[in-house]
């Protein structure tokens, strides 16, 4: 039977495909690919600054196999909010870092300026590719700063169906983040002592975080695909910062006095001991004849009451074979948490309570630009600039007598830099 | 009114899901030999792997939310 000439025409270029794709494998063979970044974070008013430096190595092993490593040491120092709110008054606390006692002069933010760290990341994943084509891959992840030790463990499983057109991928991760924090970790709604009184506190905390997520991919046509993604993550465990304290406020708004004449009142903050999060993620990616477009959109909803929508577009322009240009726009908004308050009154204590910026209703912008450059056919080099700004909203709370207290939000404006090289061998 | 709309959001997304899902069996996808511009490792979903990696640290350690592209919790006692 003679086959139709289409037919035949297909089944020639389908096997053409095929040799090069195995041609490509071969030549993949024991190769690796390197890419290393300095990165340097500012933020304004001399809070913190991080220079860090991570890499990320991926070698072809046998076969198909993919080993992935990577490494990121960041040196963190400046000052952290430490959680209490601006008055109009000079305010004095023990540093919870333990840099002694901290005077904030009136109408300013309290940092925290003894804030200083070191921070190592390692983690290892190994993906094995199976004889159907599919990929599974088994990870882990370890990381340690002074005062806090990450261990994790993650598998993830994907196939291709579809002739390869979709992809479905399904990964769990487990991971325990022990804390031993300096001066000890406080005991939750504890009061902050003001003249490095008795600070009571607990031993080492724990917590532990399961993640499950659920991905589907889709080529659509020649030049575009798109993917879907569903995880959840849970956390059990201790999930305060145990560097963050609340300021106690008497009812007519002005800074409760600690006992003995020692200065203001600030207690320790409570969050809740487990957290439920949902993250429902979409990515689209377009090639146009000299660029490539890419738009994502995340939405987060969890118990704790946050809700957060995420946007972010690239757009590379591919100026030749050997460089391109690529703007970036990033676009976050997050709702507070249930417990977030900027400060508690003495008359009517929360039993969970967090005055943690992070935890309040704010906005996110972050604009940059990256370029990169091919210097040979294994070499490669690259920076970028990024500037992410955080607008929060101002919190006007009634006292328990009915009086109105406002807090200012805590914003933040960060320049980001990167330096990055990538090479083969 | 929030959880409303994040109810519609939450619906919206299975929707463009289950969407491409049953569009897929009328025509999405290309043939071997047309992946000549979705071969380019460019192309790939997370093809920037330190890139994101550094970013996803970033806003870990700034905001309350995480994760989505991959897994996203713990590993850092960010301030």
């Amino acid at each position: 039977m003679q086959l139709k000439p289409n037919r035949d025409l297909k089944r020639v270029l389908a096997a053409a495909s095929a040799s090069l794709l195995a041609l490509n494998s071969a030549q993949a063979q024991d190769a690796w690919e390197v890419d290393a970044e300095i990165l340097y974070y500012q933020e304004q008013d001399d809070r913190v600054q991080d220079v860090s430096f991570k890499s990320l190595a991926k070698g072809t092993i046998r076969d198909d196999d993919q080993l992935t490593l990577s490494l990121q040491y960041d040196t963190l120092t400046g000052a952290s909010p430490t959680g209490a709110a601006t008055q109009n008054a000079t305010q004095t606390f023990t540093s919870a870092s333990g840099g002694g006692n901290v005077v904030v002069p009136a109408n300013e933010l309290p940092l925290d300026d003894a804030f200083r760290d070191n921070r190592t990341a390692l983690s290892g994943h190994y993906q094995h590719t199976l004889a159907n084509g599919a990929r599974f891959s088994n990870g882990l992840t370890f990381s340690k700063e002074y005062d806090y030790l990450h261990l994790g463990v993650n598998t993830a499983y994907a196939f291709d169906f579809n002739n390869n057109n979709r992809t479905l991928s399904v990964g769990l991760s487990l991971g325990n983040d022990t804390v031993e924090s300096v001066g000890g970790n406080p005991v939750p709604n504890t009061f902050v002592s003001s003249d490095g009184g008795t600070k009571f506190t607990t031993n080492e905390e724990s917590k532990t975080v399961f993640d499950f997520l659920i991905g589907f991919t889709q080529i659509i046509n020649r030049r575009s695909l798109v993917q879907f993604n569903y995880s959840a993550t849970v956390f059990e465990g201790y999930l305060n910062d145990p560097y963050k304290f609340i300021s106690v406020l008497d009812d007519d708004g002005s800074l409760a006095a600690a006992g003995g004449g020692q200065g203001g009142l600030y207690r320790y903050e409570n969050r809740p001991d487990s957290r439920t999060g949902h993250n429902f993620y979409v990515e689209y990616k377009y090639r146009f004849d000299r660029s490539i477009a890419n738009l994502a959109y995340r939405f987060h909803t969890d118990d704790w009451g946050i809700n957060s929508h995420t946007v972010e577009s690239r757009y590379r322009w591919l100026i030749d074979a050997k460089q391109w240009l690529e703007p970036n726009i990033r676009i976050y908004s997050q709702s507070a948490a249930d417990f977030y308050t900027p400060f508690v009154f003495d008359s009517n204590l929360p039993s969970q309570s967090s005055s943690d910026y992070r935890l309040n209703e704010f906005n996110g912008v972050t604009v940059g630009l990256s370029y990169k450059r091919k210097l040979s056919k294994n070499n490669a080099i690259g920076f970028s600039v990024e500037s992410y700004r955080t607008t929060g909203a101002d919190a006007s709370i009634a006292s328990p007598t009915g009086d109105i207290v406002t807090a200012k939000s805590t914003d933040l404006t960060a320049s980001i830099f990167r330096l990055n090289y990538s090479f083969k061998f | 009114m929030m959880d409303r709309y994040n109810s519609i959001v939450i619906r919206g997304f299975f929707v463009c899901l289950i969407t491409a899902g049953l569009a897929g069996c009328s025509g999405l996808g290309v043939k071997p030999w047309d992946r000549d511009l979705l071969a380019d490792p460019m192309m790939q979903i997370g093809s920037d792997g330190l890139r994101i990696a550094v970013d996803e640290h970033i806003y870990f350690s700034k905001e309350a939310t995480s994760g989505g592209r991959g897994f996203g919790g713990g590993g850092c006692g960010c301030n």
